[in-house]
C-alpha cells in the first residue's frame, strides 16, 4: 500500500450546505501520470487543496506519500511540486529573483537544475515578473515546480489561458522533464482531448465523486455506444450498465460500461446491432451529462427524408 | 519518420501511432534496418505519454514489425510487408464498412459499390495480385 | 424604468456607504468619548474639533486615493469600460459621492455633537463654557460667526485634499502607489510655496492668498490672510475654485485611460543573448529570503513617509522662518512635534503595506501552497515592518533632536510626548491586523483607528471608573477625575494593549487564513 503516489480513501468536503466531495476513492500509484477530469466547480480545486493541505477535510483520510496533509502539510510540500492555473507571483520580483526567493525553503533544491531549465524555457532572468508573458509565467511555474526535484507534481488545470502551440509546448514539457524522469504527476484539467496522450490513468469527477478511475486504454475499450432496436434495449436492458441513451426514430442509441460483455451477450442473442467507438470527449459527456430512462425526451416525428432518384 | 496523431478521434492514440508505423513499414517508407526515433524522442515530438510510446513499440516487436536491440534502439525488421496484411484487414474492412454504409444510405447497390472501388483504384499503381511465396524481390 | 445613470449611482452609492458607515461611527465615537472624558474641562470642544480635523484630513485622502485607484486594484476596470457608459461619467459620478461621503460624515459628526451637547443639558452636564471658549479661541477667517468658520475651514479643507489625492493618483495600480504619488506630488507643491516665502516672493497678500487657496488642504492657513484683506476673497474664491476644478477636470477626463501595454518580453524563439545572465545563487535560509522580500516591498512606502515628515518639518519651519531658525531647541520640538504625530500615518501605512499584498486571494495561495512555516513567515514580516517603520519615524526625529540640544532631561518634563511612540507602535499594530483581516487598503486604514484606540479607551475608561467609585483612594476618588499623570500613563499602557493584542490578532489571522475570502 505504500507504494502510491495518493491515497484516498471515501474523502468528504463540505461548503456552506453543498456537498462539494463525497465518498471520493482514489489511488495513484508512483511514477504514473494521472489525470483528474470534470466540468469546471466539480470539486477538482478542493480536491487539489485537501492534497496540499491548504483544506481541512471533513470526512475520509488522505495519504500523500504516505503523510497525512493535515499532520504534516510542511514536510509535504517540501517533497511536491505545484503549478496552478494563472498562478500569480509577484510581480515586482525579476526571474531570478524569485528563483533565488523560493530556493532556501526546499532543501532538496538543485540550483543548476534551476538555472538550467530556465535557460530551457528560455526565461530572462532579469525581466520583472509583470512583464513576462503568460507562456512564460507557465514555465516559470514549471520551473518553481521542478527544480527540488519532487516526488509528485500537482498540476492544476496550469495550461488554461495558453494558445495552442504554447499547449503543445507545454505538454511536450511535461513528458520530457516529468515522465521522462520517473516523477509522478497529478493533472488537473477539463481539457480531454490535450489530456489523454499524456495521461496514464484517467479519473473523471462529478458532482462530487469519482464515476470511473482506469487507464485510457481500458476505458476506451470497455465504453462504446451501440446502436440497437428498442425491442432489442428491452430484452437486454437488465444486463446493461446504461451511461447515456439517445433516441433515433425506432432505434436508440446507448453509450455502455463493459462493452465486450455487451458484445457478446447482444450476439448471443443474435440481435443486429452497431458498435461505435467513441473519444474520450463523448465519453466523458456521457458520464457526466449522460441521460437515462425516463429523462430520455420522446422521439419527434422526423420530416421525410426525399430519396435520391 | 512523419508520423501524424489526431486528437479527440474516436480511435485510441496507441492504434493511431502503431497503425502508421506499420503503414510506413508496409509502404517501404521505413527500410528494414532503419532506426526508428527512441521513445523518449517519439514521445516528445508527438507529446504523447511515454508509456504509450513504448506500449506501440513493445506491440509492434510482438507483431515481428519492429526489433528493440539493446542499447542502441529500435530497428525496423525484413519482414514487414506482407505479413502484416491481417493485422490490417480488419482495419481496412471496418473503413470499407463505414464507407459501404455511407452508400447503402444514399440507395447505391452492392455492383455500384463495386464500380466506386474500380474507379477510386484505377489511379493508383497496385501490383496484380502476385503468390504468397515470401520471395520479395527486394 | 432604470437608465443607466441610476444604476452607477446604486453602485456607487452601495461602494461608499460603508465607508461613510465606518467614518461616522469612528469619529462619533471618538468624540463621545472625549466628550465624555473632559465634560468639565474647558477645551473639550476645541479638542473634539482638533481631533475631528486630524483624522478627517488623512481620511480624506484615503476616500480619495480609493476612488481613484480601487477599480484598477480590483480588476474590476476593463469590465467597467465595457459597459455602453462614458467613463467621464462613471468618473463624475465617483468623485460626487467621494465627496457626499466626507461631507455627510462631517455634517453627522456635528449632529452627534450637538445632540450630545442637548442630551447631556438633561444630565445637568453643560458645555457653555467650552462653547464660549471656542468661539473665543476658534479658527477665524472666512466669517465673523466661529462656528460657521470651523465648518467652512473643514469643509474647505477636507475637500481639497481629497480632490487632490484623486486628482494625483487617478488610474493608478492599486491604493498604495496612488498615495505614494499623492504623498509626493502635494508635498512638493507645499515645498514648493515654502521655498518662494522664503526667498521673499510672497509678501504680497494678493500672492499668497491665491496661491494658498489652489494647494492641497490650503484652506487652513488662508484665513488669517483673508481677515486681514477684505477684498482678496472674491479673487481667493475664484482662483481656488478655478485650481480644484482642473483638477476634478484631470480626473473625470484621465479616468480608465489605461493604456494596458502587452507584455514586452522579448517574442520566444528570437536569439536569446539574455539568457547568458546568471542567476545568483539563493539565499542562505528562509528567513534572509523573507527579509529581504519585505525590505524590498517596503522601501518605496518607507521612504515616501521619511520624505513626507521632512516635507512637512520644512514647510513648517519655513513658514515662520524667523521665529525657528534663531531657536534651534524650538526647530527641535517642532520637527519632534510633526515627526510624530505624522508617524502614526506613517506607521499606519507601513503596517498595512506589510501585509497587504501577501493576503490578497492569488498571493496568498502562491505563498500558502510552499513548504513556508506560517509563524516564520508572519514574524519576519512584522518585526522587519517594526524595523522600518521604527527607523523612518525616530531615526530623523531623534537625528533633529540631537541636533538641535534636547536633552533626555527636557523631555523628561513633558510626559505627553511617550504617547507617541505608543501610538506608532499601536497604529503599526493595528493597521496589520485590520489588513489581514478586512483584505482591503482603505477599509484597514479606516478600522485601524478604532483597533487602535480600543486598548486606551478601555483601560482609561477603567481607571476613570475606579477614580470614581473611589477604588484609587480617598485621595483621587469621590467623584473627581484622577489626575492627568494617571490619564497618560493609563493611555500609554491601553495602547501598549492595543499595540500587543493587534500583534497576536494579525499572527492568528496569518496562521489561519481569517479574513474576508472571496476575491474582492
Amino acid at each position: 500500500m505504500n507504494d502510491a503516489a495518493i491515497d484516498l480513501q471515501a474523502v468528504g468536503k463540505t461548503f456552506r450546505n453543498t456537498n462539494v466531495l463525497r465518498g471520493v476513492t482514489m489511488r495513484v500509484a508512483r511514477g504514473r501520470t494521472f489525470a483528474f477530469l470534470g466540468r469546471n466547480a466539480a470539486g477538482k480545486t478542493t480536491l487539489i487543496r485537501m492534497l496540499l493541505g491548504l483544506l481541512k477535510r471533513d470526512d475520509g483520510s488522505i495519504s500523500v506519500l504516505g503523510l497525512d496533509p493535515q499532520r504534516e502539510p510542511l514536510a509535504l510540500r517540501r517533497r511536491i511540486g505545484y503549478l496552478a492555473e494563472d498562478q500569480m507571483m509577484y510581480g515586482w520580483m525579476s526571474v531570478g529573483e524569485i528563483v533565488r526567493f523560493v530556493a532556501p525553503f526546499y532543501p532538496t533544491w538543485d540550483h543548476e537544475m534551476a538555472t538550467r531549465y530556465v535557460r530551457d524555457f528560455e526565461l530572462p532572468p532579469k525581466t520583472k515578473i509583470k512583464h513576462l508573458s503568460k507562456g512564460q509565467n507557465v514555465r516559470l511555474g514549471l520551473v518553481l515546480a521542478l527544480a527540488h526535484r519532487p516526488e509528485l507534481v500537482i498540476l492544476d488545470d496550469p495550461a488554461l489561458g495558453l494558445d495552442p502551440i504554447m499547449r503543445k509546448q507545454f505538454n511536450r514539457d511535461l513528458i520530457t522533464h516529468l515522465q521522462g524522469e520517473g516523477r509522478t504527476i497529478f493533472y488537473s484539467s477539463h481539457l480531454l482531448y490535450e489530456v489523454e496522450p499524456v495521461a496514464d490513468e484517467v479519473a473523471i469527477l462529478h458532482e462530487g465523486r469519482i464515476v470511473r478511475q482506469s487507464d485510457t486504454e481500458t476505458l476506451r475499450r470497455q465504453v462504446k455506444q451501440f446502436i440497437l432496436s428498442r425491442e432489442t434495449l428491452r430484452a437486454v436492458r437488465s444486463q446493461l450498465h446504461i451511461l447515456d441513451e439517445r433516441n433515433d426514430g425506432d432505434r436508440i442509441a446507448v453509450t455502455v460500461e463493459g462493452a465486450e460483455v455487451v458484445q457478446r451477450a447482444l450476439s448471443a442473442e443474435g440481435a443486429e446491432f452497431r458498435m461505435v467507438n467513441l473519444n474520450l470527449d463523448e465519453i466523458f459527456e456521457a458520464y457526466v451529462a449522460g441521460r437515462t430512462g425516463e429523462d430520455v425526451p420522446a422521439a419527434k416525428p422526423e420530416t421525410e427524408l426525399q430519396p435520391l432518384s | 519518420m512523419f508520423l501524424r496523431i489526431e486528437k479527440g478521434s474516436a480511435v485510441p492514440i496507441s492504434r493511431q501511432i502503431a497503425d502508421q508505423v506499420a503503414s510506413l513499414c508496409a509502404s517501404g517508407a521505413l527500410q528494414p534496418g532503419e532506426r526508428l526515433p527512441s521513445v523518449r524522442e517519439l514521445a516528445r515530438e508527438l507529446a504523447v505519454n511515454q508509456n504509450t510510446v513504448l506500449r506501440v513499440y513493445e506491440r509492434l516487436c510482438a507483431d515481428g514489425l519492429l526489433e528493440m536491440r539493446h542499447g542502441q534502439g529500435t530497428f525496423a525488421t525484413a519482414n514487414s510487408r506482407k505479413g502484416q496484411l491481417s493485422a490490417h484487414r480488419v482495419r481496412l474492412v471496418d473503413e470499407l464498412r463505414q464507407i459501404a454504409r455511407q452508400g447503402a444510405g444514399l440507395g447505391l447497390t452492392a455492383a455500384e459499390l463495386h464500380e466506386l472501388l474500380d474507379e477510386a483504384a484505377d489511379g493508383l499503381e497496385i501490383a496484380p495480385p502476385a503468390v504468397v511465396s515470401g520471395s520479395n524481390s527486394k | 424604468m432604470r437608465t443607466s445613470m441610476h444604476s452607477l449611482i446604486w453602485k456607487e452609492w452601495h461602494e461608499h456607504k460603508c465607508k461613510l458607515a465606518s467614518i461616522v461611527t469612528i469619529l462619533c465615537a471618538l468624540s463621545a468619548y472625549i466628550l465624555f472624558a473632559g465634560r468639565d474641562k474647558v477645551d473639550v470642544l476645541p479638542m473634539v474639533y482638533t481631533i475631528g480635523l486630524c483624522c478627517l484630513l488623512p481620511l480624506a485622502i484615503f476616500v480619495g486615493l480609493g476612488d481613484a485607484a480601487g477599480e484598477r486594484s480590483r480588476d474590476t476596470l476593463p469590465f467597467l469600460q465595457s459597459l455602453p457608459i462614458s467613463s467621464r461619467r462613471v468618473a463624475a459620478t465617483k468623485l460626487a459621492f467621494g465627496l457626499f461621503t466626507l461631507l455627510a460624515a462631517i455634517a453627522l459628526l456635528i449632529l452627534f455633537v450637538c445632540a450630545w451637547c442637548v442630551v447631556a443639558g438633561a444630565f445637568d452636564v453643560s458645555y457653555a463654557s467650552s462653547a464660549a471658549r471656542f468661539v473665543h479661541d476658534g479658527p477665524r477667517g472666512f466669517t465673523n460667526n466661529r462656528w460657521v468658520s470651523a465648518i467652512l475651514l473643514t469643509v474647505l479643507t477636507v475637500s481639497s485634499l481629497y480632490i487632490w489625492s484623486a486628482s494625483v493618483g487617478v488610474n493608478r495600480k492599486d491604493e498604495i502607489s496612488a498615495g505614494a504619488a499623492a504623498v509626493i506630488v502635494m508635498l512638493g507643491c507645499w515645498l514648493s510655496f515654502a521655498a518662494l516665502v522664503k526667498l521673499g516672493a510672497m509678501d504680497s497678500e494678493v500672492l499668497a492668498a491665491p496661491c494658498l487657496a489652489v494647494l492641497p488642504g490650503g484652506a487652513i492657513a488662508i484665513a488669517d490672510l483673508i481677515r486681514n484683506s477684505e477684498g482678496i476673497l472674491g479673487l481667493v474664491c475664484i482662483i481656488a475654485l478655478l485650481g480644484h476644478g482642473a483638477l476634478i477636470a484631470r480626473y473625470v477626463r484621465r479616468f480608465g485611460r489605461v493604456a494596458e501595454r502587452e507584455n514586452y518580453s522579448p517574442k520566444e524563439g528570437t536569439v536569446p543573448n539574455y539568457v547568458l545572465d546568471k542567476i545568483a545563487p539563493p539565499f542562505d535560509s528562509p528567513l534572509s529570503a523573507i527579509v529581504w522580500k519585505q525590505l524590498r516591498e517596503s522601501w518605496v512606502i518607507a521612504l515616501a513617509g521619511l520624505a513626507a515628515t521632512v516635507g512637512i518639518v520644512v514647510v513648517a519651519a519655513l513658514g515662520d522662518s524667523t521665529n525657528y531658525l534663531s531657536r534651534p531647541k524650538e526647530l527641535g520640538q517642532l520637527f519632534a512635534g510633526v515627526s510624530s504625530t505624522f508617524g502614526i500615518v506613517t506607521a499606519m501605512v507601513i503596517g498595512i503595506g506589510v501585509c497587504l499584498y501577501d493576503v490578497s486571494p492569488q498571493l496568498n495561495t502562491f505563498w500558502r501552497s510552499r513548504p513556508i512555516h506560517r509563524d516564520l513567515w508572519f514574524w519576519s514580516k512584522a518585526l522587519t515592518g517594526l524595523a522600518i517603520a521604527i527607523f523612518m519615524v525616530y531615526a530623523p526625529t531623534l537625528g533633529a533632536l540631537a541636533a538641535s540640544g534636547i536633552t533626555l532631561s527636557d523631555a523628561q518634563r513633558e510626559p505627553q510626548m511617550f504617547i507617541f511612540p505608543a501610538l506608532h507602535l499601536a497604529f503599526f499594530a493595528a493597521a496589520m491586523s485590520m489588513t489581514c483581516l478586512a483584505r482591503h487598503a482603505v477599509y484597514a486604514a479606516i478600522l485601524s483607528i478604532p483597533a487602535a484606540f480600543a486598548g486606551p479607551t478601555a483601560i482609561s475608561g477603567a481607571v476613570m471608573a475606579a477614580a470614581h467609585f473611589g477604588w484609587l483612594g480617598p485621595s483621587l476618588g469621590d467623584g473627581r477625575d484622577p489626575p492627568e499623570l494617571y490619564m497618560v500613563t493609563a493611555s500609554v499602557v491601553g495602547l501598549l494593549l492595543s499595540f500587543s493584542a493587534n500583534i497576536v490578532l494579525a499572527w492568528l489571522a496569518m496562521r489561519f487564513d481569517w479574513g474576508r475570502k472571496g476575491r474582492y
